[in-house]
Protein backbone atom coordinates (compact mmCIF):
# COMPACT_ATOMS: atom_id res chain seq x y z
CA UNK A 1 0.00 0.00 0.00
CA UNK A 2 1.15 3.54 -0.66
CA UNK A 3 1.52 6.13 2.05
CA UNK A 4 -1.75 7.75 0.96
CA UNK A 5 -3.54 4.41 1.07
CA UNK A 6 -2.12 3.65 4.51
CA UNK A 7 -3.23 7.03 5.88
CA UNK A 8 -6.66 6.49 4.32
CA UNK A 9 -6.92 3.04 5.92
CA UNK A 10 -5.86 4.50 9.26
CA UNK A 11 -8.55 7.17 8.99
CA UNK A 12 -11.14 4.52 8.10
CA UNK A 13 -10.12 2.47 11.14
CA UNK A 14 -10.46 5.50 13.41
CA UNK A 15 -13.86 6.40 11.96
CA UNK A 16 -14.99 2.77 12.39
CA UNK A 17 -13.81 2.74 16.01
CA UNK A 18 -15.28 6.17 16.73
CA UNK A 19 -18.67 5.01 15.44
CA UNK A 20 -18.88 2.90 18.61
CA UNK A 21 -20.37 -0.04 16.69
CA UNK A 22 -17.36 -2.28 17.04
CA UNK A 23 -17.17 -5.38 19.16
CA UNK A 24 -14.39 -5.42 21.71
CA UNK A 25 -12.42 -8.22 20.05
CA UNK A 26 -12.75 -6.35 16.74
CA UNK A 27 -11.52 -3.20 18.49
CA UNK A 28 -8.37 -5.04 19.50
CA UNK A 29 -7.79 -6.20 15.93
CA UNK A 30 -8.39 -2.75 14.43
CA UNK A 31 -6.24 -1.07 17.04
CA UNK A 32 -3.39 -3.46 16.31
CA UNK A 33 -3.76 -2.77 12.58
CA UNK A 34 -3.86 0.99 13.19
CA UNK A 35 -0.74 0.84 15.33
CA UNK A 36 1.00 -1.23 12.66
CA UNK A 37 0.03 1.32 9.97
CA UNK A 38 1.37 4.19 12.05
CA UNK A 39 4.67 2.38 12.40
CA UNK A 40 4.80 1.60 8.68
CA UNK A 41 4.00 5.21 7.75
CA UNK A 42 6.88 6.51 9.83
CA UNK A 43 9.20 3.95 8.28
CA UNK A 44 8.09 4.97 4.79
CA UNK A 45 8.60 8.64 5.53
CA UNK A 46 12.09 7.99 6.77
CA UNK A 47 13.14 5.51 4.12
CA UNK A 48 11.72 6.34 0.73
CA UNK A 49 12.81 9.12 -1.55
CA UNK A 50 11.31 9.65 -5.01
CA UNK A 51 13.58 8.95 -7.97
CA UNK A 52 14.07 11.29 -10.92
CA UNK A 53 14.95 9.53 -14.16
CA UNK A 54 15.23 10.43 -17.81
CA UNK A 55 14.36 8.26 -20.82
CA UNK A 56 17.36 7.74 -23.08
CA UNK A 57 17.64 5.72 -26.23
CA UNK A 58 20.11 2.86 -25.97
CA UNK A 59 20.43 0.38 -28.83
CA UNK A 60 17.07 1.47 -30.20
CA UNK A 61 15.34 1.04 -26.87
CA UNK A 62 14.27 3.66 -24.36
CA UNK A 63 15.78 3.07 -20.94
CA UNK A 64 15.45 5.00 -17.70
CA UNK A 65 18.64 6.63 -16.50
CA UNK A 66 19.16 8.84 -13.46
CA UNK A 67 18.77 12.53 -14.28
CA UNK A 68 21.79 14.61 -13.40
CA UNK B 1 40.43 47.41 -57.52
CA UNK B 2 38.29 50.53 -57.24
CA UNK B 3 35.67 48.23 -55.64
CA UNK B 4 37.65 47.92 -52.44
CA UNK B 5 35.89 50.06 -49.78
CA UNK B 6 35.71 50.24 -46.01
CA UNK B 7 32.86 48.83 -43.88
CA UNK B 8 31.82 52.39 -43.01
CA UNK B 9 31.71 53.34 -46.64
CA UNK B 10 29.64 50.25 -47.47
CA UNK B 11 27.16 50.72 -44.63
CA UNK B 12 26.77 54.42 -45.45
CA UNK B 13 26.11 53.52 -49.06
CA UNK B 14 23.41 51.00 -48.14
CA UNK B 15 21.95 53.42 -45.62
CA UNK B 16 21.64 56.07 -48.32
CA UNK B 17 19.99 53.68 -50.75
CA UNK B 18 17.11 53.15 -48.30
CA UNK B 19 16.89 56.90 -47.64
CA UNK B 20 16.81 57.67 -51.30
CA UNK B 21 14.03 55.20 -52.08
CA UNK B 22 11.00 57.42 -51.71
CA UNK B 23 8.58 54.54 -52.15
CA UNK B 24 9.83 53.08 -48.89
CA UNK B 25 9.40 56.25 -46.82
CA UNK B 26 6.38 56.69 -44.52
CA UNK B 27 4.76 53.44 -45.46
CA UNK B 28 2.34 51.22 -43.57
CA UNK B 29 2.91 47.51 -43.05
CA UNK B 30 0.73 44.96 -41.36
CA UNK B 31 1.89 41.85 -39.62
CA UNK B 32 1.80 39.85 -36.44
CA UNK B 33 3.72 41.33 -33.57
CA UNK B 34 6.26 39.08 -31.87
CA UNK B 35 9.25 39.16 -29.54
CA UNK B 36 8.53 42.48 -27.87
CA UNK B 37 11.25 43.84 -25.63
CA UNK B 38 11.58 47.21 -23.98
CA UNK B 39 14.65 49.30 -23.31
CA UNK B 40 13.91 52.58 -21.63
CA UNK B 41 11.45 54.47 -23.81
CA UNK B 42 12.28 52.33 -26.81
CA UNK B 43 10.50 49.15 -27.86
CA UNK B 44 12.01 46.47 -30.08
CA UNK B 45 9.85 43.86 -31.80
CA UNK B 46 9.25 41.95 -35.01
CA UNK B 47 6.26 41.82 -37.25
CA UNK B 48 5.75 38.78 -39.39
CA UNK B 49 3.50 36.80 -41.64
CA UNK B 50 3.78 33.09 -42.53
CA UNK B 51 6.81 33.62 -44.80
CA UNK B 52 8.75 36.63 -43.53
CA UNK B 53 9.87 38.53 -40.48
CA UNK B 54 10.79 42.22 -40.14
CA UNK B 55 12.73 43.72 -37.23
CA UNK B 56 11.17 46.94 -35.95
CA UNK B 57 12.06 49.61 -33.42
CA UNK B 58 9.94 52.37 -31.95
CA UNK B 59 11.85 55.14 -30.21
CA UNK B 60 10.45 57.55 -27.64
CA UNK B 61 7.46 55.59 -26.51
CA UNK B 62 4.94 57.84 -24.71
CA UNK B 63 3.08 56.68 -21.60
CA UNK B 64 0.03 54.51 -22.47
CA UNK B 65 0.97 54.49 -26.13
CA UNK B 66 -0.36 51.39 -27.95
CA UNK B 67 2.25 48.74 -28.71
CA UNK B 68 0.20 45.53 -29.01
CA UNK B 69 0.68 42.08 -27.54
CA UNK B 70 2.45 38.99 -28.75
CA UNK B 71 0.67 37.43 -31.70
CA UNK B 72 -1.49 40.45 -32.25
CA UNK B 73 -1.94 41.74 -35.78
CA UNK B 74 -0.72 45.34 -35.99
CA UNK B 75 -0.33 48.09 -38.55
CA UNK B 76 2.99 49.91 -38.25
CA UNK B 77 3.77 53.24 -39.87
CA UNK B 78 7.41 54.18 -40.51
CA UNK B 79 10.42 53.94 -42.76
CA UNK B 80 13.22 51.41 -43.28
CA UNK B 81 16.56 52.26 -41.82
CA UNK B 82 19.93 50.63 -42.25
CA UNK B 83 22.17 51.42 -39.28
CA UNK B 84 25.62 52.37 -40.35
CA UNK B 85 27.27 51.57 -37.02
CA UNK B 86 25.74 48.12 -36.43
CA UNK B 87 25.25 47.18 -40.03
CA UNK B 88 21.71 46.15 -39.23
CA UNK B 89 18.47 46.75 -40.94
CA UNK B 90 15.33 47.64 -39.10
CA UNK B 91 12.02 49.29 -39.71
CA UNK B 92 11.80 52.57 -37.86
CA UNK B 93 8.27 52.81 -36.52
CA UNK B 94 6.58 56.06 -35.49
CA UNK B 95 3.13 54.61 -34.93
CA UNK B 96 1.65 51.19 -34.05
CA UNK B 97 -2.07 50.45 -34.46
CA UNK B 98 -4.13 47.28 -33.99
CA UNK B 99 -4.89 45.55 -37.27
CA UNK B 100 -7.56 42.81 -37.14
CA UNK B 101 -6.69 39.40 -35.72
CA UNK B 102 -3.21 37.96 -35.92
CA UNK B 103 -2.73 35.19 -38.46
CA UNK B 104 -1.36 32.71 -35.94
CA UNK B 105 -4.31 33.59 -33.79
CA UNK B 106 -6.59 33.01 -36.76
CA UNK B 107 -5.03 29.59 -37.35
CA UNK B 108 -5.33 28.91 -33.67
CA UNK B 109 -9.05 29.72 -33.77
CA UNK B 110 -9.58 27.57 -36.87
CA UNK B 111 -7.84 24.54 -35.33
CA UNK B 112 -9.65 25.10 -32.07
CA UNK B 113 -13.01 25.12 -33.86
CA UNK B 114 -12.08 21.99 -35.80
CA UNK B 115 -10.98 19.99 -32.75
CA UNK B 116 -13.91 21.24 -30.74
CA UNK B 117 -16.23 19.97 -33.48
CA UNK B 118 -14.46 16.59 -33.24
CA UNK B 119 -15.45 16.53 -29.58
CA UNK B 120 -11.85 16.59 -28.30
CA UNK B 121 -12.64 19.28 -25.73
CA UNK B 122 -15.75 17.56 -24.34
CA UNK B 123 -15.82 17.39 -20.58
CA UNK B 124 -17.00 13.74 -20.61
CA UNK B 125 -13.86 12.53 -22.39
CA UNK B 126 -11.58 14.16 -19.83
CA UNK B 127 -9.90 11.55 -17.67
CA UNK B 128 -9.81 12.33 -13.97
CA UNK B 129 -6.45 12.36 -12.23
CA UNK B 130 -5.90 9.18 -10.21
CA UNK B 131 -6.40 9.53 -6.48
CA UNK B 132 -3.02 8.03 -5.80
CA UNK B 133 -0.13 9.26 -7.91
CA UNK B 134 3.22 7.57 -7.28
CA UNK B 135 5.00 8.16 -10.57
CA UNK B 136 4.66 10.91 -13.12
CA UNK B 137 5.97 11.33 -16.65
CA UNK B 138 7.07 14.74 -17.86
CA UNK B 139 7.49 15.77 -21.48
CA UNK B 140 9.62 18.91 -21.57
CA UNK B 141 13.08 20.22 -22.23
CA UNK B 142 15.83 18.53 -20.25
CA UNK B 143 17.58 21.86 -19.82
CA UNK B 144 15.87 24.90 -18.43
CA UNK B 145 13.85 25.86 -15.44
CA UNK B 146 10.66 23.91 -16.17
CA UNK B 147 11.80 20.40 -15.25
CA UNK B 148 13.67 21.79 -12.27
CA UNK B 149 10.55 23.63 -11.08
CA UNK B 150 8.48 20.49 -11.44
CA UNK B 151 11.02 18.42 -9.50
CA UNK B 152 11.42 21.07 -6.79
CA UNK B 153 7.72 21.78 -6.26
CA UNK B 154 6.61 18.16 -6.37
CA UNK B 155 9.37 16.90 -4.09
CA UNK B 156 8.84 19.71 -1.63
CA UNK B 157 5.26 18.51 -1.31
CA UNK B 158 5.77 14.77 -1.74
CA UNK B 159 9.34 13.56 -1.45
CA UNK B 160 8.26 10.03 -2.42
CA UNK B 161 7.11 10.91 -5.95
CA UNK B 162 8.99 9.31 -8.85
CA UNK B 163 9.53 11.51 -11.92
CA UNK B 164 10.36 10.19 -15.39
CA UNK B 165 11.44 12.82 -17.90
CA UNK B 166 11.16 12.48 -21.64
CA UNK B 167 13.56 15.12 -22.95
CA UNK B 168 11.73 16.92 -25.74
CA UNK B 169 12.28 19.94 -27.94
CA UNK B 170 9.63 22.44 -26.94
CA UNK B 171 10.09 24.93 -29.76
CA UNK B 172 11.38 25.17 -33.30
CA UNK B 173 11.61 22.63 -36.09
CA UNK B 174 10.91 19.05 -35.04
CA UNK B 175 9.52 20.05 -31.64
CA UNK B 176 6.10 18.59 -32.47
CA UNK B 177 7.48 15.12 -33.24
CA UNK B 178 9.61 14.89 -30.07
CA UNK B 179 6.64 15.95 -27.96
CA UNK B 180 4.42 13.36 -29.65
CA UNK B 181 7.09 10.65 -29.17
CA UNK B 182 7.43 11.64 -25.53
CA UNK B 183 3.71 11.38 -24.86
CA UNK B 184 3.60 7.95 -26.51
CA UNK B 185 6.73 6.65 -24.76
CA UNK B 186 5.52 7.69 -21.30
CA UNK B 187 1.99 6.47 -22.04
CA UNK B 188 3.49 3.02 -22.66
CA UNK B 189 5.17 2.78 -19.25
CA UNK B 190 2.62 1.03 -17.00
CA UNK B 191 3.99 2.37 -13.71
CA UNK B 192 3.41 5.99 -14.73
CA UNK B 193 0.15 7.42 -13.41
CA UNK B 194 -0.01 10.85 -15.08
CA UNK B 195 1.84 12.72 -17.83
CA UNK B 196 2.67 16.42 -17.71
CA UNK B 197 3.38 18.15 -21.00
CA UNK B 198 5.15 21.34 -20.05
CA UNK B 199 6.92 24.39 -21.35
CA UNK B 200 7.93 27.68 -19.81
CA UNK B 201 6.71 31.08 -20.89
CA UNK B 202 7.60 32.54 -24.28
CA UNK B 203 6.27 34.38 -27.28
CA UNK B 204 3.20 33.10 -29.11
CA UNK B 205 5.55 31.73 -31.72
CA UNK B 206 7.62 29.93 -29.08
CA UNK B 207 4.48 28.24 -27.78
CA UNK B 208 3.14 27.49 -31.25
CA UNK B 209 4.09 23.80 -31.15
CA UNK B 210 1.41 23.38 -28.49
CA UNK B 211 -1.08 24.67 -31.06
CA UNK B 212 -0.02 21.91 -33.43
CA UNK B 213 -2.79 19.58 -34.55
CA UNK B 214 -0.66 16.42 -34.32
CA UNK B 215 0.42 17.27 -30.78
CA UNK B 216 -3.22 17.86 -29.91
CA UNK B 217 -4.18 14.46 -31.33
CA UNK B 218 -1.37 12.70 -29.41
CA UNK B 219 -2.66 14.26 -26.19
CA UNK B 220 -6.23 13.24 -27.03
CA UNK B 221 -5.25 9.67 -27.87
CA UNK B 222 -3.14 8.99 -24.78
CA UNK B 223 -4.51 6.43 -22.34
CA UNK B 224 -3.13 8.11 -19.27
CA UNK B 225 -4.43 11.44 -18.01
CA UNK B 226 -2.46 14.34 -19.43
CA UNK B 227 -1.88 17.68 -17.78
CA UNK B 228 -0.88 20.57 -20.01
CA UNK B 229 1.30 23.22 -18.42
CA UNK B 230 2.39 25.60 -21.10
CA UNK B 231 3.66 29.14 -20.64
CA UNK B 232 2.18 31.53 -18.15
CA UNK B 233 -1.25 31.63 -16.63
CA UNK B 234 -2.57 33.90 -19.42
CA UNK B 235 -1.33 31.66 -22.24
CA UNK B 236 -3.91 29.29 -23.69
CA UNK B 237 -2.90 26.70 -26.25
CA UNK B 238 -4.77 23.97 -28.12
CA UNK B 239 -2.92 21.48 -25.90
CA UNK B 240 -4.63 23.09 -22.90
CA UNK B 241 -8.06 22.49 -24.40
CA UNK B 242 -7.37 18.87 -25.35
CA UNK B 243 -5.54 17.90 -22.19
CA UNK B 244 -7.48 16.24 -19.38
CA UNK B 245 -6.38 18.97 -17.00
CA UNK B 246 -4.91 22.39 -17.76
CA UNK B 247 -2.41 23.69 -15.25
CA UNK B 248 -1.74 27.42 -15.49
CA UNK B 249 2.02 26.88 -15.03
CA UNK B 250 4.45 23.93 -14.74
CA UNK B 251 4.71 24.53 -10.98
CA UNK B 252 0.94 24.38 -10.70
CA UNK B 253 1.03 21.05 -12.59
CA UNK B 254 3.51 19.74 -10.04
CA UNK B 255 1.11 20.73 -7.29
CA UNK B 256 -1.78 19.00 -9.04
CA UNK B 257 0.02 15.65 -9.14
CA UNK B 258 1.26 15.73 -5.57
CA UNK B 259 -0.66 15.41 -2.43
CA UNK B 260 0.83 17.57 0.25
CA UNK B 261 2.64 14.89 2.18
CA UNK B 262 3.23 17.29 5.04
CA UNK B 263 -0.52 17.67 5.35
CA UNK B 264 -0.84 13.91 5.09
CA UNK B 265 1.75 13.52 7.83
CA UNK B 266 -0.32 15.80 10.01
CA UNK B 267 -3.44 13.79 9.15
CA UNK B 268 -1.63 10.59 9.95
CA UNK B 269 -0.47 11.89 13.29
CA UNK B 270 -3.95 13.15 14.09
CA UNK B 271 -5.42 9.79 13.10
CA UNK B 272 -2.91 7.93 15.28
CA UNK B 273 -3.80 10.14 18.21
CA UNK B 274 -7.49 9.67 17.55
CA UNK B 275 -6.91 5.92 17.34
CA UNK B 276 -5.31 5.89 20.75
CA UNK B 277 -7.98 8.13 22.24
CA UNK B 278 -10.89 6.19 20.79
CA UNK B 279 -9.52 2.90 22.04
CA UNK B 280 -8.82 4.37 25.46
CA UNK B 281 -12.35 5.73 25.51
CA UNK B 282 -13.77 2.43 24.36
CA UNK B 283 -11.98 0.60 27.15
CA UNK B 284 -13.04 3.25 29.62
CA UNK B 285 -16.60 2.83 28.39
CA UNK B 286 -16.32 -0.93 28.79
CA UNK B 287 -14.94 -0.40 32.28
CA UNK B 288 -17.79 1.99 33.03
CA UNK B 289 -20.24 -0.57 31.72
CA UNK B 290 -18.74 -3.26 33.89
CA UNK B 291 -18.85 -0.91 36.88
CA UNK B 292 -22.42 -0.04 36.08
CA UNK B 293 -23.23 -3.71 35.72
CA UNK B 294 -21.71 -4.46 39.09
CA UNK B 295 -23.75 -1.67 40.59
CA UNK B 296 -26.86 -3.03 38.93
CA UNK B 297 -26.13 -6.45 40.32
CA UNK B 298 -25.67 -4.90 43.77
CA UNK B 299 -28.91 -3.02 43.47
CA UNK B 300 -30.64 -6.10 42.17
CA UNK B 301 -29.48 -8.26 45.03
CA UNK B 302 -30.64 -5.71 47.55
CA UNK B 303 -34.02 -5.64 46.00
CA UNK B 304 -33.96 -9.41 45.75
CA UNK B 305 -33.21 -9.61 49.43
CA UNK B 306 -35.92 -7.12 50.10
CA UNK B 307 -38.25 -9.26 48.07
CA UNK B 308 -36.99 -12.33 49.83
CA UNK B 309 -37.52 -10.66 53.17
CA UNK B 310 -41.04 -9.79 52.20
CA UNK B 311 -41.64 -13.31 51.04
CA UNK B 312 -40.13 -14.65 54.16
CA UNK B 313 -42.36 -12.55 56.34
CA UNK B 314 -45.24 -13.68 54.30
CA UNK B 315 -44.16 -17.26 54.68
CA UNK B 316 -43.79 -16.92 58.39
CA UNK B 317 -47.17 -15.32 58.64
CA UNK B 318 -48.60 -18.10 56.59
CA UNK B 319 -46.72 -20.68 58.62
CA UNK B 320 -47.96 -19.04 61.77
CA UNK B 321 -51.51 -19.01 60.64
CA UNK B 322 -51.23 -22.56 59.39
CA UNK B 323 -49.58 -23.78 62.54
CA UNK B 324 -52.05 -22.06 64.79
CA UNK B 325 -54.77 -23.71 62.81
CA UNK B 326 -52.98 -26.99 63.16
CA UNK B 327 -52.61 -26.47 66.84
CA UNK B 328 -56.25 -25.63 67.13
CA UNK B 329 -57.14 -28.75 65.20
CA UNK B 330 -54.83 -30.76 67.30
CA UNK B 331 -56.35 -29.35 70.44
CA UNK B 332 -59.77 -30.11 69.12
CA UNK B 333 -58.78 -33.63 68.22
CA UNK B 334 -57.17 -34.05 71.56
CA UNK B 335 -60.43 -33.00 73.24
CA UNK B 336 -62.31 -35.56 71.24
CA UNK B 337 -59.77 -38.15 72.10
CA UNK B 338 -59.87 -37.21 75.72
CA UNK B 339 -63.60 -37.44 75.71
CA UNK B 340 -63.41 -40.88 74.11
CA UNK B 341 -60.82 -41.96 76.61
CA UNK B 342 -62.98 -40.57 79.37
CA UNK B 343 -65.83 -42.62 78.03
CA UNK B 344 -63.87 -45.85 78.47
CA UNK B 345 -62.32 -44.92 81.81
CA UNK B 346 -62.86 -48.05 84.04
CA UNK B 347 -63.06 -45.82 87.10
CA UNK B 348 -66.11 -44.20 85.57
CA UNK B 349 -67.59 -47.68 84.84
CA UNK B 350 -66.94 -48.81 88.41
CA UNK B 351 -68.70 -45.68 89.56
CA UNK B 352 -71.77 -46.94 87.73
CA UNK B 353 -71.82 -50.06 90.01
CA UNK B 354 -69.75 -52.46 87.93
CA UNK B 355 -66.87 -54.41 89.51
CA UNK B 356 -63.60 -55.67 88.15
CA UNK B 357 -62.88 -59.32 88.96
CA UNK B 358 -59.33 -60.35 89.67
CA UNK B 359 -58.23 -64.04 89.76
CA UNK B 360 -54.70 -65.18 90.36
CA UNK B 361 -53.47 -61.57 89.87
CA UNK B 362 -55.20 -61.15 86.49
CA UNK B 363 -58.46 -59.58 85.30
CA UNK B 364 -61.04 -62.33 84.98
CA UNK B 365 -63.59 -62.23 82.19
CA UNK B 366 -64.73 -65.88 81.99
CA UNK B 367 -66.05 -68.47 84.50
CA UNK B 368 -64.39 -71.39 82.83
CA UNK B 369 -61.02 -71.32 84.63
CA UNK B 370 -62.65 -70.80 88.05
CA UNK B 371 -63.40 -73.69 90.35
CA UNK B 372 -65.66 -73.78 93.39
CA UNK B 373 -63.75 -72.77 96.50
CA UNK B 374 -61.35 -70.48 94.54
CA UNK B 375 -60.70 -67.04 95.93
CA UNK B 376 -61.53 -63.99 93.74
CA UNK B 377 -60.93 -60.26 94.31
CA UNK B 378 -63.66 -57.76 93.42
CA UNK B 379 -62.46 -54.24 92.72
CA UNK B 380 -65.17 -51.78 93.42
CA UNK B 381 -65.23 -47.98 93.15
CA UNK B 382 -64.03 -47.47 96.66
CA UNK B 383 -62.33 -50.77 97.71
CA UNK B 384 -61.56 -54.50 97.28
CA UNK B 385 -63.52 -57.53 98.37
CA UNK B 386 -61.97 -61.03 98.76
CA UNK B 387 -64.65 -63.60 97.92
CA UNK B 388 -64.88 -67.43 97.83
CA UNK B 389 -66.66 -69.16 94.92
CA UNK B 390 -69.61 -71.11 96.28
CA UNK B 391 -71.20 -72.09 93.03
CA UNK B 392 -70.39 -72.02 89.27
CA UNK B 393 -72.85 -71.73 86.47
CA UNK B 394 -71.80 -71.36 82.90
CA UNK B 395 -74.13 -69.59 80.42
CA UNK B 396 -75.39 -71.85 77.73
CA UNK B 397 -74.44 -70.89 74.22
Amino acid sequence: MTFEELVKRLEDIVVQLESGNTKLEEVNKLFAEGAEITKKCYEMLNDSKGKVTVLREELGKLVEKPLN
Amino acid sequence: MSNIISVSQFNTYVHNIFLAEELLQNIQLYGEISGISYSGNNVYFSIKDENAVLNCVKFGLKPNEFVGKEGEMVLVSGSPNYYIKGGRFSFNVYKIEPYGQGLLYKQFLELKAKLEALGLFDAERKKPLPEVIKRIGVVTSETGAVIQDIIDVSHRRNSMLDIVLYPAKVQGIGADSTIIEGIKALDNIPSIDVIIVARGGGSAEDLSVFNNENVAMAIAEANKPIISAVGHETDFTIADFVADVRAPTPSAAAELVTIDLNKLKINMRASSERLLRVVENLYQNQQNKVDALIKTIDTDSTSLIKQFDADYVNLINRLNSVSSLCIKNFEHNFDVLAQKLEAVNPVKILRMGYAQVGYDGKILSSVKKVNIGDMLTLNLQDGVLDCEVKNKQENKK
